[in-house]
């Protein structure tokens, strides 16, 4: 069984002339890298964008990876600056869906007829939630729990001190706690 | 002081100390309302680990690597730029800087019983052409404190770890 290319021999491929062998990396980070810009975005086609617009940044300057961090943690600080900037040039309104949105949000979901029962379910409801953050707090929870990235490899994608990193978080994980039962309580209501 | 809700997600995140540890594992034996507690944010912090990740559109890689035809190779920083070279030119640079910082020092009278800071230089050691003025040189000095100092932040900075 032929073992899985490192991240380092793709990208020392890549620098030998090897331009298709950057498509591996593409592939492998491409969910990642949607995700984390879909929590600036919060549309689908403009999260595309931000992540091609990302790979294509990331393909320029790989020479400048320097190898002394993880090539994730590179690749997201790009994400992070990427999608900033988007949001600074489209002055997206970056506020938090207050509570009418909230509830905006979950009628326009409710009002789809065929809502299956896994939709409905828990996760459903917790994405739901995490979209309905402010960009920096869905984005540290994203890259908590699916960029596998450490607290000081956050800090150094976000440009802050690791305890402020921390403390972010905490914060975010807080405020998505009381989004999900939020929605999850006005599910419940609905329901009876 | 620490919330209980801080505390148990420290000790899930592995960030607590183990003087702390020991205490929240003490709690979670012997008080209810803390192991309830304990036990929803875990699940919680369960149900952020299973979330899925967002899919992007099925031609996301091909839409990518045809933007990347357009684009120049990216050259190995090796065959750009010899490590070695670089590293000389900053010693060069230290080492310049470092003499005259010192010779700057040497020659300060740092008695104040004038009344005030005498920073009397002999000038002419520094003298190397006639567009070396006295000005020049006090700013030439004033600048590389500065630069001094915002290493030295920069480093301290970079030093100050996680508690």
């Amino acid at each position: 069984m032929q073992q899985e290319l490192t991240d380092i021999a793709i990208i020392d491929a890549v620098l030998a002339g090897d331009q298709q062998a950057y498509a591996l990396l593409v592939k492998r980070y491409q969910r990642y890298v949607f995700t984390l810009a879909l929590r600036f975005t919060k549309g689908r086609e403009d999260a595309e964008e931000v992540a091609q617009d990302c790979f294509v940044k990331a393909f320029k300057y790989l020479a400048g990876y320097e190898r002394k961090g993880k090539f994730t943690t590179w690749l997201y600080s790009i994400v992070y600056t990427t999608a900033m900037t988007y949001l600074r040039k489209k002055q997206v309104d970056i506020l938090s869906i207050d509570d009418e949105n909230h509830q905006n949000v979950l009628d326009s979901h409710e009002a789809t007829p065929d809502l299956n029962t896994e939709r409905k379910s828990r996760d459903y409801y917790l994405n739901l939630a995490i979209e309905s953050l402010l960009p920096d707090d869905a984005s540290i929870i994203t890259l908590f729990y699916k960029g596998e990235q450490s607290l000081e490899e956050i800090a150094q994608i976000m440009g802050i001190e690791a305890n402020t990193a921390k403390v972010k978080l905490h914060r975010a994980r807080g405020r998505l706690k009381i989004k999900l039962e939020q929605l999850l309580k006005s599910e419940a209501e609905d329901l009876i | 002081m620490k919330s209980a809700e801080e505390k148990i997600w420290n000790y899930i995140d592995g960030l607590c100390s183990q003087e702390e540890a020991l205490e929240i594992e003490r709690l979670l034996q012997e008080d209810i309302a803390f192991q309830n507690l304990y036990q929803e944010i875990l699940s919680f912090d369960e149900h952020l680990k299973q979330t899925d990740l967002e899919e992007p559109s099925m031609g996301f890689t091909f839409q990518v690597m045809d933007k990347i035809r357009l684009q120049a190779q990216p050259l190995s920083l090796k065959a750009q730029v010899d490590k070695r070279i670089v590293y000389g030119i900053a010693a060069s640079f230290i080492l310049i800087l470092s003499l005259i910082m010192a010779v700057a020092i040497a020659q300060t009278n740092w008695s104040a019983s004038s009344g005030y800071f005498d920073f009397s230089m002999n000038y002419d050691a520094f003298k190397i052409g006639e567009g070396f003025s006295r000005t020049a040189i006090q700013a030439f000095l004033f600048f590389d404190i500065i630069i001094m100092l915002l290493t030295a932040d920069y480093f301290f900075r970079k030093k100050s770890k996680l508690i």
